[in-house]
């Protein structure tokens, strides 16, 4: 087979439909990663509009523009916006676009989970758009501290479409943090080692971790306060002993990592241009993959410093401003590693060089402003001033869109295959490096005059009238350039001057394929042996589409790949993957409606939603494996691997655990929750404690206890070893642990019943949400054993055909040992009262 | 703070400036590089500048805690959207609105706390901002050192009214502040 | 996997007994444990400090643990060295205010 044949052959497999289908059913991850990105930019340009009519409101004093009624929606929406629907989607369309392409795979661990990502980002980000077009948007600041944002304080609804919106987007963000974590670890090309990642993956690795654990304790909070809007569960509200602080430390759990979450991508970029623009290699590649850890942990340790102000005791913030101050070593090393870098190579000034400079200026001005904001008694006066967002737009803009912009002018050549022609990216640069500095600078000095931060107006006497106006003119020529960068990407994108392969003579493997990508991104998949596969054989792009690779040979119209070792990255299994889709999209939609139906307060409508995502759950996992055995495939260089799902450990598997860490880190915020309101909430203890009963924890752990001891006999009895099993594995266990996990359900159904006053006190409120919880997790793994007795009645299941059987297994365990731990915590304190 | 900054930013200017005219690659040994960049700039440096920082703003944060004090003068800051009441404990049946009054030259107790959402009080020329929380009752320590009038507002965004949300601390002299006990006319 | 762990061990276990502290000196003040006295200081800043040489001691173990054991690919134990070093500098660094600050106001 020539390398025109494979092409043809391997293009038919993995192609996207064509015409207008495409954009609905595809799930090939260049396709979605174009679409994040394009989607995400539309954000951005739309944030930046709200950016340019604060700007306009503050140029002059007393203006009449905008009142405080649509200025509170303007800046609310401005910051969502640029968090939730720009910064992070942008970081996944990057990651879901160059990942796999970066370890020599074909595609991402879980197609159609990016898919369905990406619709749930866009459902629930018109959702928000729409919201704001009709001026219903939420008005409480992109923090939302209650009471401010509380039933009593805003009856309307733009709280709801904020928290039921960045809830439905942060579905996306989730999906797409398990399926980096499993692609990154099980879906690289053989060979390349855990030190032979390129440093960008180990960026993106820390990054999916960091969401799966900063982002639950948004979700939870989202959850309580919508709990508390909709049906009067007083979290929240101090009178009902729940407690407005309860918020806040559960937002900043999440925001101060968001920010790092936000800037680990971007630095990954400029740790991958540098070396190459540079003509060297990273200077002290451990220490920066050392210090990207040390960075993501303490990152975890600073929350409270967005509370200083709340009058937490002396030590607390001292615990804070000490870690505060310390994360700032990490960033620093990888700074001088930078700029070590460029003197140790030959830096040349390239567009994408141009941004990096731009980011090294704003960049350390904004860490250095960060240091002074950690020192308490600076930040108890310049908190909450214009100081603040002048700060915090030189973090973020400095350290996430000047390094985007500079990944963008040097990915531009790979997705597009083509090479600049119009020259306009010079001007642009100067445009937004001179107009960013102008608005922020500025912005600096009159926050230490004393402007407040979220004013809509300030009179004409203040001595802020000229730095106010040199900040909006500013801002404009900011959004000019801006402009003139996405007409110089969309120009050179359009015009046709086809580029050369390599044009910046990179060593990784993404640069090692044909430009633009093909469908399939590798005919042949790479044996890595180094960091820098490319520069170690030049021609191995030539030598890859030849097929003298891994999987050469295209095998029954199947999407192949392969699953390697974590740590060598030895193959283990193959892949087939699923086919093009529309499944994704309508998952989308009948999410959207689950969370639209919660939004109009139609609320007989829920269940019926929550129904067809289970339906649709259910048709999803039905479409995949086999109802006959396969034998071991052979996958060239001689090795031959399993089939995956005739694995203990498939990507479902894999997933199902990174999938276990967001829902572990929800659940102990919740537990977090539960002990703060108890020790430091007003108006404790509550009138009326839950009754003491022994049925409870005797049905519930009993039941647990039989559905794991079952679970560990399901479904292993045939041990035969060949091709044809037939014989149906005897289903006893499965209908033990069902029984088990049924009576851990009706004992949570039981508390729920009895649970005391949840609408009059905290203390019910919380019971309730834990019960719920518990009972959720049991009906799940109820669910999932049903899926698998119907499995393996149709055939689907055998001896070897057995992975779906360790997941089930898995989701028993986790939804047992919850349960224990839901029924600890509601019944053991009432022991002591 | 400030001119310490400036010097850092001058400084990783001036290295990235050079970094483009400095010489070929291949005459630096790498292990001292990394011992210059990484250990020397990339930790010690940092390190040190920031320890010294953190323990100098620890002793200050510890100095200005509201401690024991017998000239103390115990006021309560009551928020609510969007105006300030304020209440006296050595004159307990009267209530100010607008105006806190408060005697010049001896440190005060503000207990701040609020009637529904959640503000912050902050007088910049007297002292750093706390916040007015449902439930709880925060003391802030403030001192003004001479009689007159000083700009007060709250500092933490509450809806509609947040930017007229302000008020004014009126620090008299002793004997002023003995006419004021006394529920004289001032 | 358990490369990765052996990098992500000792940061981990920093941050649990940085949030352990935390919650250790909130539930003190909530249960007035800063009242009594124990050898000439408050019971609760023995107890503070006594969690902090505990997390410093453990994180020491580790440090040596990872040291005596080998890794499955050589570059690991560098990477996990660093990361170790940084767990005890943060464990120093941000838990050191235990030993002189106000505890609960």
């Amino acid at each position: 087979m020539n390398a025109l044949k494979r092409h043809r052959l391997l293009t038919r497999i993995w192609a996207s439909d064509s015409g207008w289908k495409r954009c609905f059913t595809t799930v090939s991850h260049t396709d979605l990663g174009r679409m994040f990105l394009g989607m995400a930019f539309f954000y951005f340009a739309v944030g930046g509009v709200l950016a340019m009519l604060i700007r306009a409101q503050l140029a002059s004093p007393d203006a009449a523009f905008m009142g405080p009624d649509i200025y509170n929606q303007v800046f609310t929406m401005h910051g969502t916006m640029m968090m939730f629907l720009f910064a992070i989607p942008a970081f996944e369309g990057l990651a879901v676009y160059l990942l796999p392409k970066m370890l020599g795979a074909r595609d991402l661990a879980f197609p159609r989970l990016t898919a369905y990502g990406f619709w749930c980002y866009t459902f629930g980000g018109f959702m928000m758009l729409t919201s704001m077009l009709v001026g219903l948007a939420p008005d409480g600041g992109w923090f939302m501290y209650p009471p401010l944002t509380g039933p009593a304080a805003s009856p309307g609804v733009n709280t709801d479409v904020w928290l039921l919106g960045v809830t439905f987007v942060e579905i996306s963000a989730i999906c797409a943090a398990v399926e980096l974590c499993v692609s990154i670890l099980k879906f690289r090309a053989p060979g390349m080692s855990l030190d032979k990642m390129p440093i960008f993956v180990w960026y993106a690795l820390v990054t999916a971790l960091m969401i799966l654990t900063a982002f639950p304790p948004l979700i939870l909070g989202s959850i309580l306060l919508e709990l508390e809007r909709a049906i009067g569960l007083p979290f929240f509200d101090a009178a009902l002993g729940g407690d407005s602080l309860l918020w806040q430390h559960l937002f900043w759990l999440f925001g101060h990592p968001e920010v790092y979450i936000i800037f680990l991508p971007a630095a990954g970029l400029i740790s991958t241009i540098i070396p190459v623009m540079s003509r060297t290699s990273l200077l002290g590649h451990g220490w920066v993959v050392a210090s990207v850890v040390a960075l993501a942990f303490l990152s975890f340790g600073l929350w409270v410093h967005h509370m200083f102000a709340t009058g937490i005791p002396h030590m607390g913030v001292a615990f804070f401003s000490a870690a505060s101050t310390l994360v700032a070593v990490p960033t620093a090393v990888q700074v001088f590693a930078w700029i070590g870098t460029m003197w140790h190579g030959r830096p040349q000034l390239q567009m994408p060089m141009l941004y990096i400079l731009g980011f090294f200026a704003t960049f350390v001005i904004g860490g250095l402003t960060g240091v002074m904001l950690a020192i308490v008694p600076f930040d108890w006066q310049a908190h909450d001033t214009a100081f603040v967002t002048a700060h915090l737009h030189y973090v973020l803009f400095g350290g996430f869109v000047f390094p985007v912009l500079a990944g963008l002018y040097y990915y531009a050549p790979l997705v597009t295959g083509r090479r600049r022609f119009f020259r306009i990216g010079e001007y642009a640069f100067g445009l937004v490096f001179i107009g960013f500095h102008g608005t922020f600078f500025a912005m600096h000095w009159v926050g230490l005059l004393g402007q407040r931060r979220r004013i809509y107006t300030y009179d004409a006497d203040t001595g802020w009238e000229l730095i106010n106006l040199i900040s909006s003119i500013g801002g404009f020529v900011l959004a000019i350039g801006l402009a003139m960068v996405l007409l110089d990407l969309a120009l050179n994108a359009i015009v046709a001057i086809r580029g050369k392969r390599n044009p910046w003579r990179s060593g990784t493997l993404e640069w090692s394929m044909m430009l633009p990508p093909s469908a399939y991104n590798f005919a042949s998949l790479p044996r890595v042996t180094s960091r820098e596969p490319l520069a170690d054989i030049p021609d191995l792009p030539t030598r890859l589409a030849r097929g003298e690779g891994y999987l050469a040979v295209p095998r029954d119209g199947r999407r192949e790949m392969l699953t390697v070792s974590t740590t060598h990255a030895h193959p283990e299994s193959l892949v087939v993957y699923p086919g093009n889709t529309a499944l994704p999209i309508l998952m989308a939609a009948v999410t959207g409606s689950f969370f639209l139906s919660l939004l109009f307060k139609i609320y007989w409508f829920t269940p019926f939603a929550v129904l067809a995502v289970a339906a649709l759950a259910w048709r999803w996992v039905w479409g995949l494996g086999s109802q006959t055995d396969e034998e071991d495939q052979e996958i060239g260089f001689g090795e031959t691997v399993p089939h995956a799902m005739q694995t203990d450990r498939s990507q479902g598997w894999w997933g199902s655990v990174f999938l276990m860490v967001a829902d572990a880190t929800l659940f102990g915020s919740l537990i977090f929750g539960y002990a703060f309101l108890w020790t430091i909430a007003p108006n404790w203890p509550p009138p009326q404690w839950l009754a003491f009963s022994v049925w409870e924890p005797l049905i519930g752990v009993a039941g647990a206890a039989v559905a794991i001891i079952a679970a560990r006999q399901t479904p292993r009895p045939m041990q035969r070893r060949s091709g044809t099993t037939t014989g149906m594995p005897h289903l006893l266990p499965t209908w033990q642990s069902l029984l088990g996990l049924s009576a851990l359900a009706a004992a949570f159904i039981g508390l729920l019943l009895r649970t005391p006053l949840p609408t009059e006190h905290a203390y019910g409120a919380v019971l309730c949400v834990i019960s719920a919880f518990g009972l959720f997790h049991a009906l799940l793994a109820i669910l999932m054993l049903v899926f698998l007795v119907f499995r393996i009645r149709r055939g689907f299941i055998s001896s070897r055909r057995r992975s779906e059987v360790e997941i089930v297994k898995l989701w028993i365990n986790y939804a047992a040992l919850i349960g224990v731990v839901c029924l600890v915590l509601i019944l053991s304190p009432v022991l002591f009262t | 703070m400030l001119a310490g900054s400036t010097l850092i930013v001058i400084i990783v200017a001036a290295l990235i400036w050079r970094s483009f005219s400095s010489t070929p690659p291949t005459d630096k040994p790498l292990g001292r590089n990394i011992r210059i960049w990484i250990y020397g700039l990339g930790l010690v440096f940092p390190m040190s500048v920031l320890a010294a920082l953190l323990i100098y703003a620890l002793v200050v944060g510890e100095r200005l805690l509201p401690h024991l004090d017998d000239e103390v003068v115990r006021v309560n800051a009551i928020a609510e959207q969007w105006r300030w009441q304020f209440t006296y404990t050595d004159r307990p049946e009267y209530v100010s609105e607008g105006v806190l009054h408060i005697p010049a030259g001896r440190p005060v107790d503000v207990a701040i706390t609020t009637r529904d959402v959640i503000h912050s009080f902050w007088v910049p020329r007297l002292a750093g901002k706390l916040d007015a929380i449902p439930g709880h009752v925060n003391v802030l320590r403030i001192e003004a050192s001479a009689p007159g009038l000083y700009h007060g507002q709250s500092a933490e965004f509450s809806g509609k009214g947040y930017t007229g949300h302000t008020f004014i601390v009126q620090a008299h002299s002793a004997a002023d502040w003995a006419r004021f006990l006394a529920g004289e006319p001032m | 996997m358990r490369d990765l762990l052996r990098i992500l061990i000792a940061p981990l276990i920093w941050l649990a007994a940085f949030s352990a502290v935390y919650a250790l000196q909130g539930f003190g003040c909530a249960a007035g444990l800063n009242e009594a006295i124990f050898v000439g200081m408050s019971f609760l800043r023995a107890m503070l400090i006594l969690a902090w040489v505990l997390t410093i001691a453990t994180l020491v173990g580790i440090f040596y643990w990872l040291e005596r054991t080998a890794p499955r690919l050589p570059w690991t134990s560098a990477i996990s060295r660093i990361t170790a070093c940084v767990a005890m500098v943060a464990a120093i660094w941000s838990l050191f205010p235990v030993t002189f600050t106000s505890i609960c106001n």
